[in-house]
This record gives C-alpha cells, sequence and structure tokens, in this order.
C-alpha cells in the first residue's frame, strides 16, 4: 500500500501505528519506574511505594502531576539556551530510535497488507545505531550548560563512556548483518521467525551487545556518570522539575528501546517458539495480536533484567570499566567478526 | 526498496510536541520563586569557589581521539559485511576483511602498548615503549 493508491488509508494507518508506539513507550516508561521501586523493595525486604491507589498502581500518575506542578528552576549560572535543550536532546533519540522496530507480524486492513514497524528501512540498522548516538549530546551539553562542578564531571565522564561502548554495539551486530546479508530490521526477524534465533547462532555478539546496551543506557553496574555517592546526581544535577522528567523518562525510554533491539535482534522479535511466519498468517489479523503480545513479553522480561542487575551488582571503577570496554571486549567483538566469517563460509561455496 | 522516511519524519514532530507540550503548558501552573540562595551552583551547601567549567582531565580528549579512529574503520566493516553475505567467492571477501580486521587490531595494539588504553597510567609501559 503506498500513499498515491489510498491517501487517506495510507495516513490513517500510519498515524495509527504512530500512536501505538507513542503511548505503549509512555505506558511503559511510567510503571517501570514503579517496577523499579516495587523490585528494589522486595529485593531489599522493604514493602515499597503502596499508598496511592491499590498496590501503589496510581504512583506513575502522582509523580508525573508532581513534576508537572514543580517550580522549574533556570539557575543564573546556566547557558540558558543548551540548558532548556539538553533534556529534549537526551529524550528524543531514544523515542526516534523506535521508528524502525517492528513490533507485530504483518496486518491486513480493508485488503491491504501493512507491514507493524513505523519506518520500514532499508538501513534500519545503520538509522537506529546513527540516532542512539545522538544521546550522548544531551547528556554532555547538560553537564557543560550546568556550569556546576558535579554535573560537568558527570557529562565528560559519560561522554567517554558512551562512546567507548559505542564501538562494541556496532562491531557485535557485523557478525549478524554478515549472516543475513540485510540491515532491514523487518528481515532479520523474518530469518528468525523460519529459523533459528540469533542468540543461538551469535552467542558472543549477544552477550557482548548486552553488556554494551548496559553501558549505553548508564545503568548499574556501568552509571558512573551519575553515581550518587560522589557526584551527587551527575550531569541532571541542576535540573527539576519537568526538565528533571525529560532526563528521567529519557532513561527508560532508552531502557525500552535497547531491549526492543535485543530482542528483534537477537531473540526472534515477535517469535514463539515452534511457530513460523505460515501459523502467524494463518491466525489472520489475531496473529499479530499473539506476535505483539510475544515481543512485549521479550521485551519486558528485558527490562526486568535491567532491574535486576541494577539492584545486585556493585558500581563498576572507572579505569576497570575502560578497561573492560577497550581491553576486553573490543579485541573479543573484532575476533567474533572473524569466527562469524569462518563459520558462514559454506554458504556460498 | 523501503524508504519510508516521512512517517520518520512524522514521527519525530510526534515527539517534538511530547517533549515540548509539558514543558510550555506546565509554565502557565508552575509556581515562580526564585531567590539568590536558589540560584547558585549546587555543591552541597557550600558556597562555590572559583568557576565551574574547569580543565579536565586529558585522558577523556585521548579516548575520544581513539574513538574516532575505531569508529571510522568499523563504520568501513559495515560496507564490507554487505559485500561478504552477497559475494559469489565467499572465501576471498573473508580474506580481505581477515587483512582489514588485522590491521585494526594492529591499531589497538599499538594504542594498548604505548598505554593510551590505560586509565591509570604508569611508567613501566611508557619507558617499554619509547625504550
Amino acid at each position: 500500500m503506498s500513499f498515491s493508491e489510498e491517501p487517506l488509508l495510507y495516513i490513517g494507518v500510519n498515524l495509527a501505528k504512530i500512536i501505538i508506539v507513542t503511548h505503549v513507550v509512555l505506558v511503559v516508561c511510567a510503571y517501570a519506574v514503579l517496577a523499579e521501586r516495587k523490585v528494589s523493595a522486595w529485593m531489599q525486604d522493604r514493602v515499597g511505594p503502596n499508598r496511592v491507589g491499590y498496590f501503589g498502581l496510581l504512583q506513575p500518575i502522582a509523580d508525573a502531576l508532581k513534576f508537572f506542578f514543580k517550580e522549574d528552576i533556570v539557575p543564573g549560572h546556566v547557558n540558558k539556551a543548551l540548558f532548556v535543550l539538553a533534556p529534549a536532546i537526551a529524550l528524543m533519540p531514544s523515542l526516534i530510535v523506535l521508528a524502525v522496530i517492528p513490533i507485530a507480524p504483518p496486518v491486513v486492513v480493508m485488503g491491504h497488507t501493512v507491514p507493524m514497524v513505523i519506518a520500514d528501512l532499508d538501513i534500519g540498522i545503520l538509522f537506529l545505531f546513527a540516532i542512539s548516538s545522538l544521546a550522548v549530546y544531551g547528556v554532555v551539553l547538560a553537564g557543560w550548560a550546568s556550569n556546576s562542578k558535579y554535573p560537568l564531571l558527570g557529562g565528560v565522564r559519560a561522554s567517554a563512556q558512551m562512546i567507548s561502548y559505542e564501538l562494541m554495539l556496532g562491531l557485535s551486530v557485523v557478525g549478524i548483518f554478515m549472516a543475513t546479508g540485510t540491515l532491514r530490521l523487518m528481515d532479520i526477524v523474518n530469518l528468525q521467525v523460519d529459523g533459528v534465533w540469533n542468540c543461538f547462532y551469535h552467542p558472543i555478539a549477544f552477550i557482548i551487545f548486552v553488556i554494551a546496551a548496559f553501558a549505553e543506557t548508564n545503568r548499574l553496574p556501568f552509571d558512573l556518570p551519575e553515581a550518587e555517592t560522589e557526584l551527587v546526581a551527575g550531569y541532571h544535577t541542576e535540573y527539576g522539575s519537568m526538565k528533571f522528567a525529560m532526563f528521567f523518562i529519557g532513561e527508560y525510554a532508552a531502557m525500552f528501546g535497547f531491549s526492543a533491539l535485543v530482542a528483534v535482534l537477537f531473540l526472534g522479535g515477535w517469535d514463539i517458539p515452534f511457530m513460523s511466519s505460515e501459523t502467524f498468517a494463518s491466525l489472520g489479523n489475531w496473529g499479530a495480536v499473539v506476535g505483539f503480545i510475544s515481543f512485549m513479553t521479550k521485551v519486558l522480561a528485558f527490562m526486568f533484567l535491567y532491574i535486576w542487575v541494577r539492584w545486585t551488582i556493585p558500581r563498576f571503577r572507572y579505569d576497570q570499566l575502560m578497561n573492560l570496554g577497550w581491553k576486553v571486549l573490543l579485541p573479543i567483538a573484532l575476533v567474533n567478526v572473524i569466527i562469524t566469517g569462518l563459520f558462514n563460509l559454506p554458504k556460498g561455496s | 526498496m523501503y524508504l519510508d522516511f516521512h512517517a520518520v519524519l512524522v514521527f519525530l514532530i510526534t515527539g517534538v510536541m511530547m517533549v515540548s507540550t509539558p514543558m510550555v503548558l506546565g509554565m502557565l501552573f508552575r509556581p515562580r520563586n526564585s531567590y539568590k540562595e536558589k540560584d547558585m551552583p549546587y555543591e552541597c551547601g557550600e558556597d562555590p569557589i572559583g568557576g565551574a567549567q574547569i580543565r579536565f582531565d586529558m585522558r577523556f580528549y585521548t579516548t575520544a581521539l581513539i574513538f574516532i579512529v575505531f569508529d571510522a574503520e568499523i563504520v568501513l566493516i559495515f560496507p564490507w559485511a554487505h559485500v561478504f553475505a552477497h559475494h559469489p567467492e565467499q572465501g576471498l571477501a573473508l580474506v580481505a576483511g581477515l587483512v582489514f580486521v588485522t590491521i585494526v587490531f594492529f591499531g589497538l595494539i599499538y594504542d594498548w602498548a604505548k598505554g593510551d588504553l590505560d586509565w591509570v597510567k604508569s611508567f613501566r609501559n611508557k619507558r617499554r615503549v619509547q625504550g
């Protein structure tokens, strides 16, 4: 289906997809914060938030309202334009990245097959890395524009950490690209639905990607940019109100983005074991619903892993972080490219 | 060809609206009560001494430089991977890739031996390279 054939339907379907994705992200982000507090409470033998609504379920709404009505302090010593821009830059890339992630098998709307991805790009993975690496600007600009000592230290640390681990992130995906020969995420998922999940084909790449994803989102054990015991809050020390909320949502949106990426690249996207693409197609539009539930299950399970790790493992020292990145993961990722090449040889010859 | 960049643009605009709406709308409801102490940089209640945009550690700059070199190399691996996946003689393509990755690896080993990858600098490493 294209714009020239049925313009109204095309616009309607695309807007519907955008609305679905944005709402899913916002709801998941809001409840990930509650989940984080609940899980940490249980791990530390506490109760956690349970005052607002049954089981604390209205807590995210209370938090959002509080952010909304708080005074928005812009201190006199900051660089105003960048100070206001930085939270938006931190949040936007994590949202835009979701445009290329396929969330479910195609649905049939009025006789047209609609792929369940906002933008079906040939260069999906490249687009994804190009945009997600922009997130580092938000952090660096926030640190620099705050014109205060703790944010500057946090911002500089964050930039060095994020660019270091971006290398491993890019290299680990090269192996998948070599085996599948496509950068389009839809194709990568379809190959996994009818074949084997990539995490079994590329176990080393999977592990490297997961570690790099933790470092890219500044989550424990790699949360040195905002190490609260030494840097107060790192790059967002001077922020409050809605601007702080932007950083906060940005962190969880980035977690959601990377979880979705892990699900798509390594865990088969919407695939359910022992179901082929024919089985999904035979279910009609219910196949898309089942696929979407399967996809979200994987994403939420991976987000739970984020939270689990955060409350289990202590923080690295900065030199350990850099050593792990440059001296352990980067050589392994480079060797992995060659090993993947050797394993894929018989296919052509 | 799948080039749905117009959808990305629409999504981008949606994102900008999602970010800006709460910020702008909130301005109508938020209290404004600013005074001198609130405007000061946060340093745990102490009066700040000196400016904040200080010179920071040289090692961050070195890391950034090494990153640019390696990132450019990885960008070059992507087209090669595409060729490898579709080349009729994959063995040949793999050898070409092997040569390239080896060069990247030598670059890494050089940086390593020179001590640029060490976060905690030691004099032992420096002497070894300078002889």
